[in-house]
């Protein structure tokens, strides 16, 4: 998206406490934002609160038409959608206890300083066996890096099938895989371990 | 082979207690925990009273029973002739003793085994001694510490010449777990018990990341010590586990937990143990090695890389790394130490299973699961070895006893090694010139004249016999790592996880060597204080060190998720030894 277009930026926090409790919030999400299209950016990220730390979603898209700037109405819908959040719509707050988790979420956002992306364009394209160099092509990942690893050449392969959750290191968003048994495979796994489950 | 593991959930109940119980933490207790009072102040006031506090409940029975306390309880008495038949001096004059700190049994949620179970794989693989760890955590404080010690005082008598440790895993407030173990005597269960009745994170819902939760973990560190200067124990030690797992064991969090009592917080686990889980599927979990296959979470530190949630070559990143976050801990000049421990709660091709109506219901009725029964299969599935039989930890101490053992963990006298890499290992410091001569070993301090000149001796004897998958591992290199001693640095900047001047220096290859055999090198003339250390490995996996090939040409690999054979990637490391010129 250029600087120069129209934008609508909001965030919510819904006091998740994990990464899979800010997932789900992007999938609620989806549903009353138009996550469709090829401008929306979803991303989560880390924000301090009073019992501690919790994990905020924040999108942006550029609209369609001048009906869909109304802040207002994204807030009342967003409200609606997340019963018991925090939430932001540009400079608009609502919901309670406090929406400075929902703020810190929205400037991480702008500023793209830090945070993982759950939704960003070409996202559907990508999340399958392909090459780095059409990763960075056909996406809005600006770079693949490797755990522990050189530059990866255009021509490798990467399996993204599982997903794809790339992370904005100082301003460029960045997509990190690890090796496995069966290649590149994304270093964020879908299914976190669980501190002590089954082992 | 598929394993019961409805339990499960109840181990949400013990750790996931986060978001629940932040309000727990008393009111009287809150000032202390002011972040607006600085950490000296914390210490020095308002901690040690409400330590002080604490302890005034038993102080009177502790006052009582002075006369009859000499300093060693009737489980000590005999302490002179453990371990006489199995174990011999080595290197030093001191009996190296392999152990592990890390071991969990049926009290545990996510375990299995009784206390005799691993207590006799471990004294059958070759262990001297170990800690049983089970988790801290609601059951655990109300039943579990209590019910776990007849049965440990049952092993201790059952096998005189193993030393039984019991400790417990400390949910660490704000942070991984730790091992916390105690001497034994008349009050290793109390003092356990109210600790982690006072300072587990599951207990008092202190698991996220916040300054009064971290203060937490000072106070109870501070408490521990409070118990050895009260005698109720004669040693307590902390030890950080599976530091970097998950990214929430900050580096000004590790120098906080060794500030608040070196006695007690002595150092963090060098490899973690679930060493199994990262063989392949089929053959193995199929998971990552030692569990690291995370990605950062809400608590994590920010700053570590990516790199960080990984093993490299079987060691966790803060001790694989050369010049990484343990360098800038050594290189403050304070001791802190690496063990290597199997974590033992599911073993890889074990045919035990929990009898049938385990569940978390059960568990948490009765504080622990009944004793495994045969399975009838082959537990493939399972990421840990049986204590001993993977990770050893090998401490130097002048005799074969508790209070030794832990002199000699307290002294850094500490080298690890996987796969029974190597048979010993003894590191020697010789300072000669005209302030006379002397010497120093692993985890001391050589202090020498300014301009004298110091030699490394290195004594190590080849592995001879099989490991426990049978085959005679081959040390084919050994690596020798230098930093200067720069404590500025850290004092400007606790989180810092770099030490700029740690690198290798001297790479040799011992491929052709067998026997006992020495490696010297040319320390130079004492000017600046610094410390060495070294490590050494069968040569099959390396890689570029995560610092450069400038600081670490060949160090261990990164571990692949899914796809880490540990039995062919074997390491040994060991403490330093540091070398101060005399003012």
């Amino acid at each position: 998206m250029s600087a120069s277009s129209l934008v609508v930026a909001v965030a919510v926090d819904a006091g998740a406490r994990d990464v899979a409790g800010a997932e789900h919030l992007v999938g609620l999400l989806d549903e009353v934002l138009p996550a469709g299209a090829p401008s929306y950016v979803a991303s989560t990220h880390v924000v301090e609160s009073e019992d501690g730390r919790r994990v905020a979603v924040a999108a942006s898209w550029e609209p369609d038409g001048a009906d869909e700037t109304d802040e207002a109405a994204w807030l009342a819908r967003l409200l609606a959608a997340v019963p018991g959040a925090a939430a932001v719509v540009g400079a608009r707050t609502g919901g309670a206890p406090a929406a400075a988790g929902a703020l810190a979420a929205a400037r991480a956002h702008a500023a793209r300083t830090d945070g993982r992306v759950a939704r960003f364009g070409g996202q559907a394209g990508i999340e399958r066996v392909l090459a780095v160099g059409e990763v960075v092509a056909s996406s809005l990942i600006e770079e693949v890096v490797a755990l522990g690893s050189p530059p990866l050449p255009p021509e490798t392969v990467v399996d993204l099938r599982e997903w794809a959750r790339p992370t904005w290191r100082a301003g460029r968003l960045v997509l990190t895989v690890q090796q496995s048994r069966d290649g590149l495979v994304p270093f964020e796994s879908r299914h976190q371990i669980a501190c002590c489950a089954d082992h | 082979m598929s394993h019961s593991h409805d339990h499960d959930h109840e181990h949400h109940h013990e750790h996931h207690h986060e978001h629940s119980h932040e309000h727990e933490i008393d009111a009287g207790a809150e000032a202390a925990f002011d972040t607006s009072v600085p950490d000296a102040d914390l210490s020095g006031t308002e901690l040690s009273r409400r330590g002080l506090m604490r302890a005034a409940g038993v102080f009177g029975a502790v006052t009582a029973g002075m006369a009859g306390m000499s300093g060693v309880s009737p489980a000590l008495a005999d302490d002179a002739q453990r371990g006489a038949a199995r174990t011999s001096r080595g290197p030093g004059g001191l009996y190296w003793l392999a152990g592990d700190h890390h071991i969990h049994t049926q009290h545990s949620s996510d375990g299995m085994y009784t206390v005799l179970d691993q207590a006799q794989h471990a004294r059958a693989n070759g262990l001297d001694w170990l800690v049983i760890t089970d988790h801290g955590g609601a059951t655990h404080a109300r039943i579990g510490v209590d019910l776990v010690n007849p049965d440990i005082v049952a092993a201790r008598a059952e096998l005189d010449d193993t030393l039984i440790f019991q400790g417990l895993e400390w949910n660490i407030p704000a942070a991984e777990h730790g091992t916390v173990f105690v001497a034994p005597g008349r009050n290793e269960v109390a003092v356990l018990k109210q600790f982690e009745r006072d300072y587990d994170g599951s207990v008092k819902g202190a698991s996220s990341s916040s300054p009064a939760n971290e203060a937490l973990a000072v106070s109870g560190i501070q408490w521990l010590g409070q118990q050895v200067d009260k005698r109720r124990v004669d040693a307590a030690l902390f030890l950080a586990n599976h530091p970097a797992r998950n990214g929430i064991d900050s580096p000004h969090e590790i120098r906080n937990w060794r500030d608040a009592d070196p006695r007690v917080a002595i150092g963090f686990e060098g490899a973690p143990g679930h060493q199994a889980a990262g063989l392949p599927a089929g053959y193995g979990p199929g998971s990552a090695r030692g569990y690291y296959g995370n990605a950062p979470g809400p608590n994590s530190f920010a700053a570590y890389p990516p790199e960080s949630y990984r093993t490299w070559g079987g060691f966790d990143w803060m001790t694989a790394t050369v010049g990484g976050l343990w360098d800038s801990l050594l290189a403050e000049g304070k001791p802190w130490s690496i063990t290597a421990n199997s974590d033992s709660h599911v073993n890889w091709t074990d045919t035990a299973k929990r009898p049938d109506g385990s569940t978390s219901e059960q568990f948490n009725a009765d504080g622990r699961y009944g004793d495994p029964v045969y399975g009838g299969g082959v537990n493939l599935t399972a990421g840990d070895f049986w204590p001993g039989f993977y990770s050893r930890t090998h401490v130097g101490a002048t005799k074969p006893s508790y209070q030794a053992v832990m002199r000699g963990m307290r002294d850094g006298r500490i080298w690890v090694d996987h796969g029974g890499l190597v048979k010993s290992v003894d590191v020697r410091i010789k300072a000669s010139g005209r302030g006379g001569a002397s010497s120093e070993s692993l985890g001391g301090t050589l202090v020498a004249r300014k301009g004298s000149d110091l030699q490394l001796i290195v004594t190590i004897t080849a592995q001879d016999v099989p490991n426990w998958s049978q085959f005679v591992p081959q040390l084919n290199r050994v690596d020798l790592i230098r930093g200067a001693v720069q404590p500025a640095a850290a004092k400007k900047d606790r989180d810092l996880f770099t030490a700029p001047d740690t690198k290798v220096v001297r790479r040799w290859d011992t491929s052709r060597r067998s026997g006992t055999f020495t490696l010297r090198y040319d320390l130079g003339k004492l000017e600046e204080a610094f410390y060495v250390r070294l490590r050494g490995t069968d040569g099959n996996r390396t890689q570029e060190g995560f610092l450069g090939r400038s600081i670490d040409a060949e160090g261990p690999a990164l571990d692949v998720v899914g796809d880490a054979d540990p039995w062919i990637d074997l390491w040994f490391y060991t403490n330093p030894i540091w070398v101060v010129p005399r003012k």
